[in-house]
């Protein structure tokens, strides 16, 4: 029994010991691909595009690693620390000047410069992942946010269209949740909540600006407590189910499929888990409601591609890059994930007018819509909108904290990062 | 009197298993149906579509796969090595002894959360990150301390004397303890394989972040594939689960009984 | 002689070498750099690290609320998590000591939470607890303890329940496996010969049962204790520290702090108090069960 206990502890040490000895290929030839907001059917498209590359470019191998993304970012962070290095990473917007402040992307401006890009790609594609006026990350698509409503519960509670103001969006909240068992709005108020409250306090101030001309937040304008009191008020008063407080983006759609709540502030991906669960006639969308001066800020976030400054083979992965965002595959993608396509025109192949796209198809096209951009160029925004907006909004919305008070808090955090990061220039 | 403990078992077994029922439920109900019928005992209509997608078209056979060789050698390793420290640590007096026995235990109360990044690079630099032969040295070396200390309680309850016998008719002392002392020990022994190979089996961290591959995954970590960033395949998710519990309570029925015995043994004499 | 002494000197260690090998590299040596953190102000994605000092260790003693706050939850997630575990965990370990007809199979089924997976138990459980999908919030109304089936995780002020309930579920058999255990090693002889002296039922539990198990019963609290106030994961899925913080224990807190904030040398720091305390508790405990042992 000792001898083969002995035999089996040895046996066991030796495989390790190969497995440690066979050498992991370290050949430059060899690109590894990360991919973060991981879905079964997305990561087969992208197979299949690396495929496609792999065969226009002979010797050139790709490995794909898929990450789940609820432990994406804590993933990718250990196995670059870790030393292992990925070439390409799919790059969230609010990801991005943490790796960059950290000198882990590759510039990709000079490559960019000799690349032709079709010329027809949305105004500011390159803009959105600059940092300092270098280009970290090209988005591979636009998250815009606009209102999914419950077109059935609509009409039991009498309401004929979607809310176009403010006013409207929080009397059809309230008129919705008259009727038993139902909620006017699926709350966001978990983690990664933070870009609504930003979109009703810019809207709410009349401008999707973060920060005056002197770097101060426009938080601190009463706009932004008016707004955040205007969503306090709709959970106080119940026209939120009262586990929103603490949901995620999961909780959220399936809130809203379930026909917990009519009302869904969300990105067009998430129609691919709606169709799924409702019919086709069940819901619509429609633009993010106007504020008090006629507009509205609907948040634009994004993903994209970024090439890591520690690859083995800096050009071959711009180049799968460029790759992957040729207009082809971009329209492919983007039709497969449901997202605003970085190329002009493509919106109307995704989007149709008079279906369930019609409320990003309004907003990219109407004036009265302008999109809010995060100012993911602060290194603290991730942690800032992930965790404190999180923490402090459940606390608002409880009672504990007055909206002003909450505005002024956010304000003070956010001015005194646009100053560092200002001095840090 | 009679009646009530039946009663007390009876509320035992609904607490219990209500939750698995719920789960079962979950898994044969169709994906329209979850949501569209509220919250009802039994859905109107069964599918086994779930089951399907999990066994067929997912990679869940190899997850499984993975899951076990990692269990079961971990399980044997830990039970292998254990046995000896807690023999030496129940046979011998000697300097050190205390030292021994307050790393043991202070291993126990770290947060595990702290040593993640470390044994990320650890495993990076011997080139195991990534591997399943890395969670098992990894897991190896969580499970010891506890493995440990039952085996020592297990050989504190078999007989000194019995081996001082054998070894005064000239057997050595590893002959001693494997002819007289591991037989008694057996129940021990299975209850620490037990042990092991459920805890091995439900560990989630360690696997969620030292695994990238999916060839590579073990079942809890390649569960978490059904939260997507919209949506959590519920059904999918539940149907996995059910199918993962079967090997555990087949093995675990099985091993619950040494568990005991074998505590109760090690707990006579100490 | 002295080669004798030397053998005996050195044979235990022999036998220790293995598991010290295994613990130093994999979990000592870690530990070690983990700590170690506490005096840097690390970054994990670039890799720079900064030697601060004990200025973490001033900012955990003099502005950290949400730490104080996590402690108080600790110590009622902790608390209440092993009262209950312990209370029907000993229930169930007396009742199957009797045994009844059916055991052999309702044993096993009785142990079954133990082998789940700590995430899918918090998973089971939110569906539990959620009023679109699960049965409690109905049960609750009907039981008169809410006045709407509601869904118990996004009350501040009773969230913690949540978790506690899953724990519970969770954690019965472990004590009913250690305490029926320890039960068997009781011998009948006492109790018959009590029976004589008509002392039975309830005083026998009191006056046999629970003096005789206590050194298990301790041992078993102290070591679960410490594996409660660690144990992050059902509460991590289940309400992830929220509602505004309610349920945030110290070991969710040094979860998101590292893996969120990805501050870690500050969650070394959290860490290390957390140990700190642990091992002041751990000391307390060991000592009362030294006085109880010779007591008894």
């Amino acid at each position: 029994m000792i001898k083969a206990a002995v035999i089996f502890v040895i046996a066991v040490l030796g495989f390790a010991a190969m497995q440690a000895m066979s050498d992991k290929d370290h050949d430059p030839n060899n690109l590894l691909i990360v991919e973060v907001n991981t879905s079964a059917e997305r990561t087969g498209l992208l197979r299949s595009q690396l495929d496609r590359f792999e065969e226009d470019n002979p010797g050139i191998r790709i490995d794909v690693i898929s990450l789940s993304w609820g432990q994406a970012f804590e993933k990718l962070s250990m196995m670059i620390a870790g030393g292992q290095v990925p070439d390409v990473i799919e790059m969230p917007d609010f990801w991005l000047s943490r790796y960059v402040s950290a000198g882990q992307i590759a510039d990709m401006t000079p490559f960019l410069e000799r690349t032709k890009f079709d010329d027809d790609l949305e105004a500011d594609t390159f803009e959105y992942g600059s940092i300092r006026g270098r280009v970290y990350t090209v988005p591979y698509g636009y998250y815009l946010r606009a209102m999914i409503y419950n077109k059935k519960i609509f009409a039991r509670a009498g309401i004929e269209k979607p809310p176009l103001t403010m006013d409207d969006f929080y009397n059809d909240a309230a008129k919705i949740s008259a009727l038993p068992g139902t909620y006017g709005y699926c709350h966001h108020g978990g983690r990664g909540g933070a870009v609504f409250y930003y979109w009703i306090m810019t809207t709410m101030n009349g401008s999707n600006r973060f920060f005056d001309d002197d770097g101060k937040s426009t938080f601190y304008q009463p706009g932004a407590a008016k707004g955040l009191t205007l969503i306090r008020d709709i959970y106080k008063n119940g026209y939120a189910p009262k586990d929103s407080l603490n949901w995620g983006l999961n909780e959220t759609v399936s809130g809203f499929y379930s026909g917990t709540c009519a009302m869904l502030h969300q990105t067009p991906d998430a129609l691919t888990s709606l169709r799924k669960r409702m019919d086709d006639d069940d819901y619509g969308s429609a633009p993010m409601p106007l504020g008090p001066n006629g507009q509205s800020f609907p948040h634009l976030g994004y993903i994209g591609w970024s090439v890591l400054e520690g690859s083995g083979n800096k050009a071959a992965a711009f180049k799968l890059v460029r790759h992957l965002l040729s207009r082809e595959n971009n329209r492919a993608w983007a039709e497969r994930s449901g997202l605003v396509p970085i190329y002009k025109g493509l919106s109307e192949n995704i989007f149709d007018a008079d279906g369930i796209g019609a409320g990003w198809l309004q907003t990219t096209k109407d004036p009265h819509y302008q999109y809010m951009i995060n100012p993911n160029y602060l290194p603290d925004i991730a942690e800032f909108d992930s965790i404190e907006v999180v923490q402090s909004g459940q606390a608002m919305m409880l009672g504990e904290k007055t909206p002003e008070e909450t505005a002024k808090a956010w304000a003070d955090f956010l001015t005194a990062a646009e100053k560092r990061w200002e001095a840090a220039e | 009197m009679k009646n009530g403990k039946y009663l007390i078992i009876s509320a035992f077994l609904l607490f219990t298993l209500f939750p698995v029922f719920w789960m079962l439920k979950i898994s044969l109900t169709p994906d329209r149906l979850l949501f569209s019928e509220g919250v009802v005992l039994w859905p109107s209509k069964i599918t086994f579509d779930h089951y399907y997608a999990v066994l067929v078209e997912g990679n869940f056979p190899d997850y499984f796969l993975n899951s076990f060789i990692v269990s079961a050698t971990t399980a044997i390793m830990v039970t292998i090595i254990a046995s000896l420290a807690g023999y030496a640590l129940s046979r011998f007096q000697f300097k050190g002894k205390i030292a021994i026995i307050t790393m043991l235990l202070i291993t126990q109360m770290f947060p595990i959360v702290m040593v993640i990044a470390p044994i990320y690079n650890v495993l990076t630099m011997i080139n195991l990150v990534d591997s399943l032969a890395g969670l098992i040295l990894v897991y190896t070396a969580f499970n010891l301390p506890f493995a440990c200390f039952l085996m020592q309680t297990f050989f504190d309850g078999a007989p000194v004397e019995l081996e001082e016998a054998a070894m005064i008719d000239g057997c050595t002392r590893l002959e001693a303890l494997e002819k007289i002392t591991l037989p008694l020990c057996l129940p021990g022994i299975g209850a620490t394989l037990g042990f092991v190979f459920t805890a091995a089996w439900s560990e989630l961290l360690f696997a969620l972040m030292f695994i990238n591959r999916q060839s590579q995954m073990t079942f809890p970590a390649g569960i978490m594939n059904f939260v997507t960033k919209f949506s959590v395949d519920w059904g999918q998710m539940a149907a996995a689960m059910i199918l993962a519990l079967i090997p555990v309570c087949i093995f675990f029925a099985y091993i619950q009984k040494f568990i005991v015995q074998g505590l109760t043994a090690g707990a006579l004499k100490g | 002689m002295s080669r004798f002494l030397t053998i005996r000197f050195l044979t235990p260690w022999y036998y220790l070498a293995p598991t010290i090998l295994f613990i130093f590299l994999l979990v000592l040596v870690p530990l070690i750099t983990g700590v170690s953190y506490a005096f840097y102000d690390f970054d994990l994605i670039s890799g720079t690290r900064d030697f601060v000092g004990f200025d973490q260790f001033s900012r955990l003693l003099q502005d950290d609320k949400i730490f104080s706050m996590s402690l108080i939850n600790t110590l009622f997630w902790t608390a209440a998590s092993l009262f209950f575990q312990f209370t029907f965990g000993l229930m169930l370990a007396l009742i199957l000591n009797k045994g009844f007809r059916g055991i052999r199979l309702i044993q096993p089924v009785l142990f079954v939470p133990w082998a789940v997976p700590s995430f899918l138990i918090g998973l089971m459980w939110v569906w539990m607890f959620n009023p679109v999908t699960g049965p409690l919030p109905y049960l609750f109304e009907g039981l008169g303890i809410m006045e709407k089936p509601e869904n118990l995780l996004s009350d501040p002020d009773h969230a913690m329940w949540g978790p506690i309930i899953a724990n519970i579920w969770f954690g019965i058999p472990f004590f009913a496996i250690m305490l029926l255990a320890a039960r068997r090693t009781i011998p009948n002889e006492i109790y018959e010969a009590a029976s004589i002296d008509g002392i039975s039922g309830l005083d026998a539990f009191r006056h046999i049962t629970l003096p005789l198990m206590a050194p298990t019963i301790i041992i078993t609290l102290l070591v679960r204790a410490i594996w409660i106030a660690n144990f992050a994961e059902i509460i991590i899925v289940m309400t992830n520290g929220g509602p505004a913080n309610s349920t945030q224990i110290v070991a969710t807190y040094i979860y998101d702090t590292a893996y969120q904030k990805m501050d870690f040398g500050y969650a070394s720091v959290l860490s290390i108090a957390l140990l700190f305390l642990l091992m002041i508790y751990g000391l307390t405990l060991g000592r009362i069960r030294r006085k109880m042992t010779t007591y008894v």
